[in-house]
C-alpha cells in the first residue's frame, strides 16, 4: 500500500513545491503541508480523474491566496518604497500575479489571437506530449521483472545450440543466472479444438530468473525440465483473461497442444503469469491478441544438436558486471568455442551482450525515435510561429510600451510583462495540449499494431503531466523572449511619435528575424514532407514489390483432421489429396496445395541444411524446410528455373527429392550446378536428398524482410518426419481466377466433406497477409504523413497571420503608392512575391537539410534511394504553394487599401 | 480598495461548509466528500471563510497521522464568529442540519 503509493507522494511534494511560489510566503509551507495531506488522501483511495481534478485544484487556490493577500496588506508609503528597492521573491512574485492578471486581460482583448496561439501551441505541447507518453511507455520504463537493469540477451543474433549454451553455462562468471527460451516454436490446440494457439516455450528456469510471480498457481521450476517430469503449460494473463475468464480453477485443467517435435500432448495448466509479461518483440501470432504461452518443453539438448535450434539465450548479470565486460568473456569464449569445433565462422560485430529491454524494443525504437524528432519539430514549428505573431503584434504595442517606458518603468519590467504573456498563453496551451493528449494517446493505442511491445503500459501519468508542464513552460519563455527583447530595446520617441494611426514599421532587425521564422517554418515543414514523402515511396515500392509469387488471388487456410481421421503417414497424404480435390471442386478455385507452412505465416521449419558428399558443420546454414504437394509451386505461382517439379513419381520408397530456391542453391553450392548434387536436413539427418529442381526466390517471410533460401520436400517422402516430429495439421493454398465471395465457408464446406471433425482455422487472403506485414510501417507512415501536414498547416497559418500584420503595419506607404497610381494588382503581387522569397529562402534550407538527414531515414526508407529528387520536388512545391495560398489573401487586401481612408486618418 | 474583513455573502454553501466543519468533518476533500459539493468550490469558501475570521485552522497530532502512515491534515474549526454565523446558516437553510448529519468518515471505516 505504502509502496504503491510513494512515486504519488513525491509526485505530490514536487508539484506542490512548484505550485507553491504563487502563495504567499508567510504562508507558502503551511499551504504545502496542507495540500500535500489532502492529495495523500485522496492518492490512497486511486488515481482516477477525480484525483488529477483534485490535483488542479492546488493551482486556483494558490492563486485565491495571494490575491487575498494583496487585498489583505494595503501598501503603505514605506512598503511601497522597499518594494521599488529591495527586489525580494514574495514581491518578484506579487509582482508577476499582477503581470499575469495585466495579460491575461490584454488576451481577453484579443480573443482571435488569443485562440489562435493557444490552439497552436495546445497543439504542439499535445502532440510531444503524446509521443512522449508511448516513448516514455515502450523504450523508458523500466521492464516489469525483477531488476530488470541486470537482465541481458546474450548474443541475440545468435541461434544457439547446445554445445554452445552448455560452454557457456560452464564457463562464463558475469551471470548470475542463464536461461534458453525459444520464439515462435510451438503450436498449440485447446480441449474444444477449435482453434489454434501459438505458444513460446524457455527452459524451466528462465521465468525463475526474469524474477516474474504467478498471477495464480505457480511458474515451472527447473525440475519441470528433467526428462520424464510431466511438464506443464504457463498461460499468459491475457489468455486466461480471454479463454478462462480469470477463473481459478482453470489451473490444474489441461491444455492439448501439438508440436512438430513432441506431437500432441495433454498438459495440465500450472499457473499464469502476471500481466504484460513479454519477451519476444515483433510476435506475429494468429489471432491479434498473443495468445503465447511458455511451455515446459524439456530443452532437449541432443534435439538441438541437429541445429533445428530456434533458442536464444537470456542472462541475468552478476551485480556489479558491467554488459561490456560479459561481451567480453562471450567473445573470448566463442572464440575458444570455434576453435574447439574446427569452426571458421566469422561472427565479426555480431558478438554481444544487450539489455533486454533494448532486444525487446529494438525494431519499434527507431520508429518511435523518428517520430519524436517529428513531433520535436512540430512543437519547433508552433513555437517558431507564435514568436513570430507576437513579434508582429509587438509593433502594435509599441505605443503601450513606450508609455510605461516613458513613465518610468524598467525595460527589465517590460520585459517581464511580455514574459508573464506568453507564459500566460503556454500554460493555458498547455491545458488545451492535455486534454489533447489525452485524445492523442487513446487513438495511438487504438491505431498502433499489437506488435509494438509493452503497448499496455502506456499511459499519462505523473511524468507526462510534468512533461507537459515543463513544455509549456519553455514554450511560453521561448516564444516570449525575442518580442520581449525587442520591446525592451524600443525607442520612447518614435513609439509615442510615430504610433497610433500613421503606424511604426518595423526596424531593420526586427525585419530581419521576422523572415528568418517565417523562413523557418517553411524549412521545417519542407524537411517533414520530405521525409514523409520517402517513407511513402518506400513503403509503396514494398507494397507493390514483386514477393517472387502470384499473391493475388492467393488464400490461405489451416486444415487439421479431426480425431481418428489420420492415422497414418499414407492417411495423412491421402486426406490432404482429398481435401485438395474437394476445394479445387469448388466453383472458381483454380488450384490446391497443401504445405506445411504457407508463406508469410511466420517463420518456422528452422533447420540447418548441408551437401551430404561434406563433412557436417557444426554451424550449417540454416534453410526454412517445407513439405509441399506435388502441385505447390504451380499454385502459388512460383516459377521454375531450372530442372523439374515434383510429380506424382516421387513418392515414399522412390529416390528422395528437393527442390530448393535460388537463394538456397547459391548458398549450398556457390559455384556449382545444384541439379543432381544431395543434401542432408537436420530433420532427416540420415537422408540424402537429390536436388532435382530450382525455384526462383520468394519473400518467405514478408517483403520487408530478407530473402531467406527454401528446401521443398514431397509430403508423400516425408511421413517419417511428420510421425516423428507429430505435425497434426498443414496449411492449405488456394488459388482463384477472381475474387471469391464467400470463399471461407466454401473451404470449410469442402473439408468437411471429407472430414466432419476437421478444424478449418485462420483463413486469409494473400494480399491482406502481405499488407499485415507491413502494418507497423504504415503506421509510422500515417503518422509521419499526419505530422507533416500539422506542421504545414501551421506554416500557413503562421504566414498568413504575419503577412497580416505586415500589410497592417505598411498600410500607410501601401495608401500612398496607391493614391499615386499604383495599381492593386501590383501592391498584391508585390507583397506575395516579397513572402515566396522568404518561403523559398526557407525551402531551400529545407532541402539541404532533408539531404543531410537523409541517412538518419536509412532505416525506413528500402528499397529506393534515401535522397529522391521526385521527393524532394514535390515537398518544396507543396511547402511553396501553400505559403502562396497563405499570403494570398492577405495580400488582395493589401491591394485593397483605401487610399483616401489611410491618409484621412494620417491628417 | 476593498475592506478587508468584508463578510463574505451567507449561502448556502458556506452554510454547509460550516455545518460539515461543526459535525467533524475538518478536512478539505472530507468535507467535498460528505456535503457533495462539487470539487472547486469547497476550498474558496474555506479561504473565504478563514479570511473572514470565521475559521480557525490548527494540525492533526503528527503522532496520531504517523500512526496512520500519512502527512499531518490542516484541520479547520469554527470561532465564536463561525458559530454565530453557522446559526443564521441553519435558520435561512435548514435543510443543511439534514445534509451533514450523517456518520463521520472514520465512524464509517469503523462501521
Amino acid at each position: 500500500m505504502t509502496d504503491g503509493r510513494a512515486p504519488w507522494t513525491t509526485f505530490a511534494r514536487g508539484y506542490l513545491l512548484v505550485v507553491s511560489v504563487v502563495v504567499p510566503g508567510r504562508r507558502r509551507s503551511d499551504w504545502r503541508r496542507e495540500w500535500l495531506a489532502e492529495l495523500t488522501h485522496e492518492a490512497g483511495r486511486g488515481r482516477g480523474g477525480r484525483f488529477w481534478r483534485r490535483v488542479l485544484l492546488a493551482i486556483p487556490d494558490s492563486i485565491r491566496l495571494r490575491l487575498l493577500s494583496v487585498r489583505a496588506a494595503p501598501p503603505t508609503i514605506g512598503a511601497a518604497h522597499r518594494a521599488a528597492l529591495v527586489p525580494s521573491p514574495g514581491r518578484m512574485v506579487a509582482g508577476l500575479a499582477r503581470d499575469a492578471r495585466q495579460s491575461a486581460r490584454g488576451l481577453r482583448r484579443q480573443p482571435g489571437f488569443t485562440t489562435l496561439t493557444v490552439l497552436t501551441i495546445g497543439f504542439g505541447i499535445g502532440a510531444a506530449t503524446t509521443m512522449f507518453t508511448l516513448v516514455d511507455g515502450v523504450l523508458l520504463e523500466p521492464l516489469p521483472y525483477e531488476s530488470p537493469d541486470r537482465l541481458v540477451a546474450v548474443w541475440p543474433e545468435r541461434w544457439f545450440s547446445a554445445s554452445l549454451f552448455e560452454l557457456l553455462e560452464r564457463e562464463a562468471e558475469s551471470y548470475e543466472a542463464l536461461a534458453v527460451w525459444g520464439p515462435r516454436s510451438f503450436t498449440g490446440f485447446d480441449d474444444a479444438g477449435s482453434e489454434r494457439l501459438w505458444g513460446a516455450r524457455s527452459s524451466g528456469d528462465f521465468l525463475t530468473l526474469l524474477g516474474a510471480t504467478p498471477a495464480v498457481g505457480r511458474l515451472y521450476a527447473d525440475v519441470d525440465d528433467d526428462a520424464g517430469a510431466d511438464g506443464g503449460v504457463v498461460l499468459t494473463h491475457a489468455f486466461w483473461q480471454s479463454r478462462y475468464a480469470g477463473r481459478a480453477d482453470a489451473v490444474g485443467s489441461r491444455l492439448r497442444i501439438a508440436n512438430g517435435e513432441m506431437g500432441e500432448r495433454s498438459l495440465p495448466i500450472l499457473g499464469v503469469l502476471p500481466p504484460r509479461f513479454e519477451i519476444q518483440p515483433g510476435y506475429y501470432p494468429e489471432y491479434r491478441a498473443p495468445l503465447d504461452f511458455a511451455v515446459t518443453v524439456p530443452f532437449d539438448r541432443e534435439a538441438a544438436r541437429y541445429r533445428s535450434s530456434e533458442y536464444r539465450v537470456v542472462g541475468r548479470l552478476r551485480p556489479g558486471v558491467s554488459r561490456e565486460r560479459a561481451a567480453e568473456e562471450l567473445e573470448s569464449l566463442a572464440a575458444a568455442w570455434m576453435i574447439e569445433h574446427g569452426l571458421d565462422d566469422d561472427f565479426g560485430e555480431s558478438v554481444d551482450v544487450v539489455s533486454l529491454k533494448e532486444f525487446m524494443t529494438g525494431p519499434v525504437r527507431p520508429g518511435l525515435i523518428l517520430l519524436f524528432g517529428a513531433v520535436g519539430l512540430i512543437l519547433v514549428t508552433a513555437v517558431v510561429n507564435v514568436a513570430n505573431l507576437l513579434l508582429a503584434r509587438g509593433l502594435f504595442r509599441q505605443r503601450d510600451v513606450s508609455v510605461r517606458l516613458a513613465l518610468g518603468a524598467t525595460p527589465r519590467r517590460v520585459v517581464r510583462l511580455l514574459l508573464a504573456e506568453s507564459t500566460l498563453l503556454g500554460l493555458v496551451g498547455c491545458v488545451v495540449g492535455m486534454a489533447l493528449a489525452v485524445a492523442g494517446v487513446g487513438a495511438l493505442r487504438r491505431l498502433l499494431p499489437p506488435t509494438v511491445p509493452r503497448l499496455e503500459s502506456v499511459g499519462l501519468d505523473a511524468g507526462a503531466l510534468g512533461f507537459g508542464v515543463a513544455l509549456a513552460l519553455v514554450t511560453g519563455w521561448m516564444i516570449g523572449i525575442l518580442p520581449g527583447w525587442y520591446a525592451g530595446r524600443a525607442d520612447v520617441r518614435v513609439g509615442l511619435v510615430g504610433s497610433g494611426a500613421r503606424g511604426a514599421t518595423a526596424g531593420a532587425g526586427r525585419r530581419r528575424t521576422r523572415a528568418t521564422l517565417m523562413a523557418a517554418e517553411i524549412g521545417l515543414a519542407v524537411v517533414l514532407l520530405a521525409s514523409a514523402g520517402l517513407l511513402t515511396r518506400s513503403f509503396w515500392r514494398l507494397h507493390t514489390l514483386d514477393p517472387g509469387f502470384d499473391a493475388d488471388g492467393l488464400a490461405r487456410v489451416y486444415v487439421r483432421p479431426g480425431a481418428g481421421a489420420v492415422g497414418s503417414a499414407a492417411e495423412f497424404e491421402s486426406y490432404f489429396e482429398q481435401v485438395d480435390q474437394r476445394i479445387e471442386a469448388i466453383p472458381g478455385v483454380a488450384g490446391a496445395a497443401a504445405t506445411s507452412q504457407a508463406p508469410i505465416t511466420g517463420d518456422g521449419g528452422v533447420v540447418g541444411a548441408y551437401r551430404a558428399d561434406a563433412a557436417e558443420p557444426e554451424t550449417p546454414p540454416r534453410v526454412r524446410w517445407r513439405q509441399v504437394s506435388p502441385d505447390y509451386l504451380r499454385v502459388v505461382g512460383a516459377p521454375l528455373l531450372a530442372g523439374r517439379d515434383f510429380d506424382r513419381g516421387d513418392v515414399a520408397g522412390a529416390e528422395p527429392v528437393a527442390i530448393i530456391s535460388e537463394q538456397a542453391a547459391r548458398t549450398l553450392f556457390p559455384s556449382e550446378d545444384p541439379l543432381g548434387r544431395r543434401i542432408r536436413t537436420g530433420f532427416e539427418s540420415d537422408t540424402d536428398v537429390t536436388v532435382v529442381g530450382v525455384t526462383g526466390d520468394i519473400r518467405l517471410l514478408g517483403p520487408a524482410e530478407a530473402v531467406v533460401p527454401i528446401v521443398y520436400r514431397p509430403y508423400p517422402q516425408t511421413g517419417e518426419v511428420r510421425e516423428r516430429m507429430g505435425f497434426a495439421g498443414s496449411d492449405i493454398v488456394v488459388r482463384t481466377a477472381g475474387p471469391l465471395p464467400g470463399l471461407q465457408v466454401r473451404l470449410r464446406d469442402a473439408v468437411r466433406e471429407v472430414d466432419r471433425l476437421g478444424l478449418v482455422a485462420s483463413f486469409e487472403t494473400m494480399p491482406e497477409m502481405l499488407s499485415r506485414t507491413l502494418e507497423e510501417r504504415r503506421t509510422t507512415l500515417v503518422l509521419l504523413g499526419a505530422f507533416a501536414i500539422g506542421v504545414l498547416l501551421l506554416g500557413a497559418i503562421g504566414i498568413y497571420g504575419v503577412t497580416g500584420y505586415l500589410v497592417r503595419e505598411r498600410r500607410r506607404e501601401l495608401g500612398v503608392r496607391l493614391a499615386i497610381g499604383a495599381s492593386a494588382g501590383r501592391v498584391a503581387r508585390e507583397v506575395l512575391t516579397a513572402v515566396l522569397r522568404i518561403a523559398a529562402v526557407g525551402a531551400g534550407v529545407g532541402v539541404a537539410v532533408s539531404i543531410a538527414l537523409a541517412g538518419l531515414l536509412r532505416h525506413f526508407v528500402v528499397e529506393i534511394a534515401a535522397i529522391d529528387v521526385a521527393v524532394l520536388t514535390v515537398s518544396t512545391a507543396l511547402a511553396l504553394a501553400v505559403a502562396a495560398l497563405a499570403a494570398f489573401v492577405p495580400a488582395v487586401s493589401a491591394g485593397r487599401t483605401d487610399p483616401v481612408a489611410v491618409l484621412a486618418a494620417e491628417g | 480598495m476593498t475592506d478587508v474583513k468584508k463578510k463574505p455573502h451567507l449561502t448556502y454553501v458556506t452554510g454547509v461548509v460550516l455545518q460539515s466543519i461543526d459535525r467533524g468533518h475538518k478536512y478539505g476533500f472530507d468535507i467535498m466528500d460528505i456535503s457533495g459539493l462539487p470539487d472547486g468550490t469547497v476550498y474558496p469558501a474555506l479561504r473565504r471563510l478563514e479570511a473572514a475570521g470565521y475559521l480557525s485552522a490548527d494540525w492533526e497530532d503528527a503522532d496520531r497521522a504517523r500512526a496512520r502512515g500519512r502527512p499531518s491534515r490542516r484541520y479547520y474549526d469554527l470561532t465564536a464568529a463561525g458559530r454565530a454565523e453557522l446559526e443564521r446558516a441553519r435558520a435561512r437553510f435548514p435543510a443543511i442540519d439534514a445534509i451533514s448529519a450523517a456518520p463521520t468518515t472514520e465512524e464509517r471505516r469503523a462501521g
